[in-house]
């Protein structure tokens, strides 16, 4: 709540101390809530403007992680394909000796009927 | 007519303050702007300057309020800045006069300053042989308690000791003082 008292009683107890100035301006006090209110608005604007910068690092940093991150995967799934393969490939070479051995295969499965091993 | 005057503490307008009652901190710097423009004067010897280096004192406390410790009166720990920011204006002007020479444009400045216009100001001389009348009227209790707590700085509890009054008292009875001389001041003003 605004009053005047306050500008009254200030005016009161700074004559009986004998503590003023010869003269003061009329809107000394108006003055300075307008000085403030102006220094609080542009802190606020600052604020704000670390907030975006602050907002925009934030983004930055989410999207190159996420970016690094599809990067590794991308590199996991062609690792996992080369593994694979070469295991397929060693499946391949481990089928073609024993397909060498048709002995044992068919030993195993019907050694009676197989006449090459007998 | 007295019951719809209300002074709240220093105290307690710092602390509506510090929880986002900003606006109240008008009716400190209303009370204490004199004293702290005179402060700066004393220093500064030019009103237009005082006023300025005033208006900065205000502002650093007020981005300061934070730090205010109530251990202490809101006028002492605003008086302390008053001075280092009157300090800090002299050496910053004595280090620019140090650049400067005088010339026809600064003396120019000068002179319109000195011209301003008068009914800007308070021209507060006028009013010091007005004032103690005021405190003349009040009862005697009254006047003693403005006197020792407004003039003479003391706190609640040495006025308490030294009066021989509980502390409540001093405060309500101090509250009923600034009252009175409101409203005797308004009533003068009304009468002129």
């Amino acid at each position: 709540m605004m009053n005047n008292n306050y500008k009254i009683f200030g005016l009161i107890t700074s004559l009986l101390r004998n503590d003023n100035p010869p003269k003061i301006s009329k809107n000394f006090s108006e003055d300075v809530m307008t000085k403030i209110s102006s220094n609080k608005i542009s802190s606020d604007t600052n604020y704000n403007n670390y907030l975006n910068i602050a907002a925009s690092v934030f983004f930055a940093v989410i999207t190159a992680y996420s970016l690094i991150s599809y990067d590794r995967l991308e590199t996991n799934i062609v690792s996992v394909d080369l593994l694979q393969d070469t295991i397929d490939n060693n499946n391949g070479l481990i089928r073609r000796v024993i397909d060498d051995s048709d002995c044992d295969y068919d030993k195993k499965n019907n050694e009676e009927n197989n006449e090459s091993c007998k | 007519m007295t019951r719809n005057i209300i002074i709240q503490d220093d105290d307690q307008i710092i602390k509506e303050c510090l929880s986002g009652n900003t606006e109240l901190y008008k009716n400190l710097v209303d009370k204490y702007q004199i004293r702290i423009i005179n402060t700066c004067y004393k220093y500064t010897k030019n009103i237009v300057d005082a006023e300025d280096v005033a208006q900065e004192v205000f502002l650093k406390a007020f981005q300061n309020l934070s730090s205010f410790k109530f251990d202490s009166k809101f006028y002492s720990w605003i008086y302390r800045i008053a001075v280092n920011t009157s300090l800090n204006y002299i050496n910053s002007k004595e280090k620019r006069n140090e650049k400067e020479t005088i010339s026809e444009e600064s003396c120019l400045n000068i002179q319109t300053i000195s011209n301003d216009n008068p009914g800007e100001y308070y021209q507060l001389n006028e009013l010091i042989n007005k004032i103690q009348p005021l405190m003349d009227k009040l009862p005697d209790d009254l006047s003693k308690l403005i006197e020792l707590y407004e003039i003479k700085d003391f706190s609640y509890e040495d006025i308490s000791k030294n009066l021989g009054i509980p502390i409540g008292t001093v405060r309500s009875r101090l509250h009923r003082a600034r009252n009175m001389l409101i409203s005797e001041f308004k009533s003068m003003k009304n009468d002129e």
